[in-house]
C-alpha cells in the first residue's frame, strides 16, 4: 500500500477519536495543505455512520443460493421416453430441463424435473408412483399437466410435465400494466384451478407467483401441482413430515412452517399471499432474517400490514404506469378479503377456494362480501345500502349463505377426524342459521322492499335448523332455536302488522309447530321465565293472525293465555322494563279484538292499561324508538275505541297525540315502515270521525292525506299487502269525502280505484274474507252515491253485489258482527232505493230487515254508539 | 479426491510454495459446493447457510487431521473463504445470465424466495469493488474475504495473515468505508 493510502488509513483510524466539531480543523492540520488527500478522507468519513453495519451480517444471507451445477452436461440424456435438450432452471432439490419426447411419434416439448439426493427404495417408489397417478388425473385448463414420471437408471426419480411458455404471475401483471380489476380476474382463474384440484383431494402445498405462469393469451397455468406431496417420501410419518423441504417460506402458511398437517386451507393462505403481492407489490411479511425459526415465529404471531397501507417501491419506481400505485384503493373489501385468507388459524380463513373467489367476484360486482370482522351484520348493512329500492338482490343473501354452508368436501373426507369435523360443522351451520335469524333478519325486518329477501333468509335458516334437529332431538337449546325459526317464518309468511307475504294459513301452521315445541320445552322446565315469555309471545302471534283471519273466538282465547303469562311475569319482577313492555304489547294487540267488536269498555281498559305502562317506559327511556312508537300506537288505538264509543272529542285528541309522536319518529327513521303506517292510521281515525260528524272541511284535510302515505309505503315495498290494503281504504275514504261534497262522479271513481286494489289483493291472498268485506263497503257507498245521482238500477246492482260479498264473509265467520252490520247497511240502502222509486212496500220490507238485524246486533252488544243511531233512524222511516 | 492431496498441498504451501494456494483452490471449490448442496438438502431444518460451518466441514473432510497443525487449519480457512466468494460470484453471474435469457419455465421445488432479487447483483458489485480494493491493498481484500465470505473472526484472520489483531481491525475499518463509498457511488 502506497504512502498516500497509508495516510488515509491512519486518518480513518484516528478520526473516531476526534469530536465532530473539531474534525475540520483536525483534518486541515492532518493533510497539511494536500487538498486531494483532504477531499478523499472527507468523502470516506462521510459514510462513517452509514457503513457501520455494512458487511457485518454473514454472507450466509446470499450463500443460500449456492447450487450445484453438475447437470450442466445433461443434454442428450434419456429419461423414459424423453430426451433432455437443455437446462431451464434449478432448485435446491433438483433441476428442470427442457425435454423432447424420444419415441418420435409426435414432437412434444416437455419440462423434465429430476429430483436429486433422494434414495429411493421399493416402498417410496410405490408411494411416488401412486401420487404420480393421482396428479396425472388432474385435467384443468389452468393446471400444467403431469405427463409422465419414473425412476432413471441412476435411481433418480423424475417427472415430466407439460412445458409452459409464459411469465411468472407478478412479472406478467407488471409488464402488462394490469389494473386491479384485471389482476383480480386473473386471480379468480387461478382460484378455479386450485378449487378443481381441491375437489380432487389434491393440495398444491407450494403456491407462489413463480409457480403460476401466464401465457401470451393471458391464461394462467399452475405448475407443480401436488409435487410437494409426491416428493414427500416420508409422508406417512406426520411427525417428521415437516413439509418445509418443499415449500417457500414467504408463501407458506403458519401451520406449514411449523411442520403441522396441511389442508386445503393452507393453500388458501398461500393464495392470500399471492394476491397480496399481486395487488401491492409487497409480501405480507418482510423478512429481514434468513433464520428459519424467526420466520416461523413472525408468520405465526405478527399481523401482516394491511394491503392498503403498503407502500410499494416497485410500482412507484420501476413501473410508473402500473395501476396499483394507489394502495388506498384496496381499503375495504380487498383488505378484508386478503386478510381473511391470511388468518393464522386455518379454521378462520375462507373454508374453500370457492368462497375466496366468490368474495372477489362479489367485490367486482359491487356486492357485499363475506369477509368482515362481523360478517353477517355487515352483509345486512351493505344489503340495505344497495337495495333500498329493490327486492331482487335479496336472493343473493340466501345464495351466499348456501356457499358458506358448503363444507369443504376434501376435509370431510378425512376419515380420522370425521367425527370432530361433523361436530364442528354442526355448530357452524347452527351458528349460521342463528345469525341469519337474529343478526341479519332484524336488520331488514322493517326495511321496505325486503319481504322476499326475508322469506329466503328465514326459510334457509329453517332448513338448516330442521336438518340439525333431526340429528339432535334431545338438544333443548336447539329446539328453542328451531321454534324461534318457525315463528320468524310465520312472521314473514303472514304477520300483518309488518311487511309480509300474506300467507296466513301457512303462517298459522308455522306458529303451531313452534307452539308445540315451546309447550314441551316449558313442561320440562316449568319455572323458566324465558321459556314462559317465549310461549306467551307465541300465543300472542297466533291470536293476532287468528284475529286477522276473523277467527275472533280463538283469537281471544290465545290472547287471554298470553296475557295471563305476561301479567304473572310482571308481578314476579315489577321493575323489569322488558316484561312491562311485553305486557303493554299484548294488552294493546288484545284490545283490538273488543275495539272491533264494539266492546268499548273492554277495549278502553286494555288500551288504557297499555298506554299507562308505555308512558312510564317512555319516561324511563326517552330515546327508545320502539317504546315511543308503541306509545303513539296506544294513542291511535284509544282514538279508535273512543270513536267506537261515540266519544269523538277524546277520539280526535288521542289521534292528534299520536300524530305528534309519529312525525318526529318518521323524520328519525324514514325507512322504517312502522311509524309511517302509524301516522296513516292516526289520520285515518280522524278522517272517519270527521266524516261521521259530516265536518266535510276537516274531513277533507285529513282524509286526502291518506292515499299519498299508503302509496309511498307501496313504492318502498311493492310486495307489502298491508300497504295495498291501506291504499284501498284510503281511496274509499277520499270517496266518502267527495260524496259529502256532493262531487258524486269523482266519488265513484275513488270507490272504483279502491275496489281495483282490493281485487288485486284478493287474488294475492285468497284465504281471507277481509278484503271481500272492504269491497262490499265500496259497493254500499257507491250504491248510495248512485242513488243520489238517481241512477237507481246501478245503485241496486251495487248493493246486491255488496250483499253477495258479505254473505261469503259471513260464511267464513258466522258470529262476526261486522259483516252482519254491513249487510244491514246494504238492506237499508236497498230500502232507500225502493223508496226513491216509490216501491214503498219493498222499501218497508228492506228497512224492516235491516232494523231486525240491527236490533239483534244491539242485543248482542255488537253495535257502536253511532250505529245505534241507525236503529232510531230506521224506526222513524218505518213509521 | 484423495485426502492426502489437500494435506500435501497445504504442507507445501506452508513450506513456501506460493503456487500451492492456486492448486488448492479448485479442490476446495468442488468440496464446498458439494457441502453447500448437502446443506440445503432436506436433511437440515435450518436453512441458514453458515460459511464457517461449511468451511469447517470441508476442512474435516479434505484434510488429514493427524498430519497438519492448527496453523494449517487457519490457512485452509483463508483459502476456503476466497473459494466461497468465487462460488457466490459464479453463481450470481449464472443467475443474472438466466434472468437476461428471459423467464423460461422456472421450476423450483425449493427456492427460497425470501432472497432479495438484487442479491446476485450485490454480490457482483461487491466483487468488482473488492478487485479495486485489492489493487490498493491486497491484504485488506483478504480480510474482507475471510471475515465476510469465510466467517472467520479477527484472531483467526490475524493468524492466517501473520499480523496482529489491531491491524486486522484497522484493515476492516478502512475496507468497509472504502467499499461502502465505492458501492454508493457505483449506483
Amino acid at each position: 500500500m502506497n504512502p498516500y493510502w497509508q495516510k488515509i488509513e491512519t486518518a480513518i483510524e484516528l478520526a473516531p477519536e476526534i469530536p465532530i466539531e473539531r474534525r475540520g480543523e483536525w483534518l486541515a492540520e492532518f493533510c497539511a495543505g494536500d487538498a486531494e488527500l483532504k477531499a478523499e478522507i472527507k468523502s470516506l468519513l462521510a459514510f462513517e455512520n452509514e457503513s457501520e453495519n455494512f458487511l457485518e451480517k454473514s454472507v450466509s444471507f446470499y450463500a443460500v443460493e449456492i447450487l450445484p451445477d453438475e447437470d450442466a452436461n445433461a443434454a442428450g440424456k434419456q429419461f423414459g421416453n424423453y430426451t433432455i435438450v437443455r437446462e431451464i432452471g434449478r432448485g435446491g432439490m433438483g433441476a428442470v430441463f427442457l425435454a423432447m419426447r424420444a419415441d418420435g411419434e409426435f414432437e412434444q416439448q416437455a419440462a423434465l424435473k429430476i429430483v436429486r439426493q433422494t434414495i429411493i427404495d421399493a416402498e417410496t417408489e410405490r408411494h411416488f408412483r401412486r401420487e404420480r397417478q393421482i396428479l396425472a388425473s388432474l385435467n384443468h385448463p389452468n393446471i400444467a399437466k403431469l405427463l409422465d414420471g419414473g425412476v432413471s437408471a441412476a435411481g433418480e426419480p423424475f417427472l415430466v410435465m407439460e412445458f409452459i411458455e409464459g411469465e411468472p404471475l407478478i412479472d406478467y401483471a407488471e409488464k402488462e400494466h394490469l389494473s386491479i380489476e384485471e389482476r383480480l380476474r386473473l386471480f379468480v382463474k387461478i382460484c378455479s384451478a386450485v378449487q378443481y384440484a381441491h375437489r380432487n383431494l389434491i393440495v398444491h402445498r407450494d403456491l407462489k407467483p413463480s409457480n403460476i405462469l401466464v401465457g401470451e393469451n393471458g391464461e394462467p397455468k399452475l405448475l407443480d401441482f401436488g409435487l410437494a406431496k409426491v416428493l414427500d417420501f416420508e409422508a406417512n410419518d406426520l411427525q417428521t413430515a415437516t413439509a418445509f423441504r418443499a415449500m417457500t417460506p414467504a408463501y407458506a402458511s403458519p401451520e406449514q412452517l411449523r411442520g403441522e398437517a396441511m389442508t386445503t386451507t393452507s393453500d388458501i393462505y398461500s393464495l392470500g399471499v399471492v394476491l397480496y403481492e399481486l395487488l401491492t407489490g409487497a409480501r405480507p411479511f418482510d423478512f429481514k432474517t434468513n433464520k428459519f425459526d424467526e420466520i416461523v415465529h413472525r408468520v405465526s404471531t405478527d399481523s401482516p400490514t394491511r394491503p392498503s397501507s403498503v407502500r410499494s417501491p416497485k410500482s412507484e419506481n420501476e413501473n410508473p404506469k402500473s395501476k396499483i400505485q394507489n394502495p388506498k384503493s384496496l381499503i375495504g373489501d380487498l383488505d378484508n378479503i386478503i386478510l381473511t385468507a391470511l388468518r393464522k388459524e386455518p379454521e378462520r380463513r375462507y373454508q374453500s377456494v370457492e368462497a375466496f373467489a366468490d368474495d372477489i367476484e362479489r367485490h367486482l360486482k359491487g356486492l357485499p362480501i363475506a369477509a368482515r370482522p362481523n360478517t353477517f351484520s355487515y352483509r345486512a348493512e351493505k344489503f340495505i345500502k344497495r337495495n333500498r329500492w329493490s327486492v331482487a338482490a335479496g336472493v343473493l343473501i340466501g345464495l351466499s349463505l348456501l356457499g358458506g354452508a358448503a363444507a369443504t368436501v376434501w376435509e370431510s373426507r378425512r376419515a380420522e377426524t370425521e367425527k370432530v369435523r361433523a361436530e364442528k360443522r354442526f355448530n357452524e351451520v347452527r351458528k349460521l342459521a342463528n345469525s341469519n335469524l337474529f343478526e341479519i333478519h332484524p336488520k331488514i325486518e322493517n326495511l321496505q322492499g325486503a319481504t322476499e329477501a326475508r322469506e329466503i333468509l328465514v326459510n334457509r335458516a329453517l332448513e338448516y335448523l330442521d336438518s340439525l334437529a333431526g340429528e339432535s332431538d334431545s338438544d333443548a337449546e336447539l329446539q328453542r332455536e328451531l321454534a324461534a325459526a318457525y315463528e320468524k317464518v310465520g312472521d314473514v309468511q303472514g304477520r300483518t302488522n309488518q311487511p309480509n307475504l300474506g300467507d296466513m294459513k301457512a303462517a298459522l301452521e308455522s306458529y303451531q309447530k313452534a307452539r308445540t315445541m315451546r309447550e314441551n320445552l316449558l313442561a320440562k322446565d316449568t319455572g323458566n321465565a324465558a321459556k314462559q315469555s317465549d310461549l306467551a309471545n307465541n300465543y300472542q302471534q297466533m291470536a293476532y293472525i287468528l284475529w286477522w283471519k276473523s277467527d275472533t273466538k280463538d283469537a281471544v282465547e290465545f290472547y287471554e293465555k298470553s296475557l295471563a303469562i305476561q301479567q304473572k311475569l310482571v308481578a314476579e319482577e315489577p321493575q323489569s322494563f322488558e316484561r312491562r313492555e311485553k305486557l303493554a304489547n299484548v294488552q294493546m294487540l288484545y284490545g283490538d279484538v273488543p275495539a272491533w267488536n264494539n266492546e268499548t269498555e273492554k277495549a278502553l281498559k286494555l288500551y288504557g292499561s297499555a298506554q299507562e305502562i308505555l308512558q312510564q317506559l317512555s319516561a324511563e327511556q326517552p330515546e327508545n324508538f320502539n317504546v315511543k312508537n308503541d306509545l303513539a300506537r296506544s294513542h291511535s288505538r284509544l282514538a279508535d275505541a273512543y270513536k267506537g264509543g261515540g266519544d269523538f272529542e277524546n277520539a280526535i285528541s288521542e289521534a292528534d297525540a299520536a300524530v305528534a309522536i309519529y312525525e318526529p319518529l318518521i323524520a328519525a327513521q324514514p325507512d322504517n315502515f312502522q311509524p309511517k303506517r302509524g301516522l296513516w292510521i292516526a289520520y285515518f281515525r280522524q278522517c272517519e270521525i270527521y266524516l261521521i260528524q259530516e265536518n266535510t272541511v276537516q274531513a277533507a284535510k285529513v282524509c286526502l292525506k291518506l292515499p299519498a302515505i299508503a302509496e309511498s309505503s307501496i313504492n318502498a315495498d311493492p310486495k307489502s299487502e298491508s300497504s295495498k290494503h291501506d291504499l284501498a281504504v284510503s281511496f274509499y275514504h277520499v270517496g266518502e269525502v267527495l260524496a259529502q261534497e256532493n262531487n258524486f262522479a269523482d266519488a265513484l271513481k275513488e270507490y272504483e280505484k279502491s275496489r281495483q286494489v282490493l281485487a288485486n289483493l284478493k287474488n294475492l291472498i285468497p284465504d281471507t274474507s277481509e278484503f271481500g268485506r272492504d269491497e262490499a263497503l265500496n259497493y254500499i257507498a257507491a250504491g248510495r252515491v248512485e242513488r243520489k245521482m238517481k241512477r237507481y238500477d246501478a245503485a241496486f246492482a251495487s248493493e246486491n253485489k255488496a250483499l253477495q260479498l258479505l254473505e261469503n264473509v259471513l260464511n267464513d265467520d258466522p258470529e262476526n258482527p261486522i259483516p252482519r252490520l254491513n249487510i244491514a247497511m246494504a238492506y237499508r240502502e236497498i230500502g232507500e232505493i225502493q223508496l226513491a222509486r216509490r216501491n214503498e212496500t219493498e222499501a218497508e220490507n228492506n228497512f224492516r230487515r235491516a232494523l231486525e238485524m240491527m236490533r239483534k246486533l244491539n242485543e248482542e252488544n255488537a253495535l257502536a254508539e253511532i250505529d245505534k243511531k241507525q236503529i232510531a233512524e230506521l224506526q222513524a222511516k218505518l213509521k | 479426491m484423495e485426502v492426502h492431496d489437500v494435506t500435501g498441498i497445504l504442507q507445501e504451501w506452508r513450506g513456501g510454495d506460493k503456487s500451492a494456494a492456486e492448486r488448492l483452490f479448485p479442490l476446495v471449490y468442488e468440496e464446498l459446493k458439494r457441502q453447500a448442496r448437502r446443506y440445503l438438502s432436506r436433511e437440515r431444518s435450518d436453512h441458514t447457510l453458515q460459511p464457517t460451518a461449511l468451511v469447517h466441514e470441508a476442512y474435516l473432510r479434505m484434510v488429514d487431521q493427524t498430519v497438519l497443525s492448527a496453523e494449517n487449519r487457519t490457512h485452509f480457512f483463508g483459502i476456503a473463504s476466497r473459494v466461497m466468494r468465487q462460488i457466490l460470484v459464479d453463481h450470481a453471474r449464472m443467475h443474472n445470465a438466466e434472468k437476461r435469457g428471459g423467464a423460461a419455465q422456472r421450476f423450483s421445488i425449493e427456492d427460497l424466495d425470501i432472497l432479495p432479487e438484487q442479491s446476485a447483483a450485490d454480490i457482483l458489485e461487491l466483487d468488482e469493488a473488492l478487485q479495486k480494493l485489492e489493487a490498493i491493498d491486497e491484504r485488506k481484500c483478504r480480510v474482507v474475504d475471510m471475515r465476510f465470505f469465510g466467517g472467520l473472526n479477527e484472531t483467526e484472520i490475524a493468524e492466517v495473515l501473520g499480523v496482529n489483531e489491531k491491524t486486522v481491525r484497522r484493515d476492516w475499518q478502512f475496507a468497509k468505508l472504502w467499499l461502502f463509498r465505492e458501492l454508493s457511488q457505483g449506483i
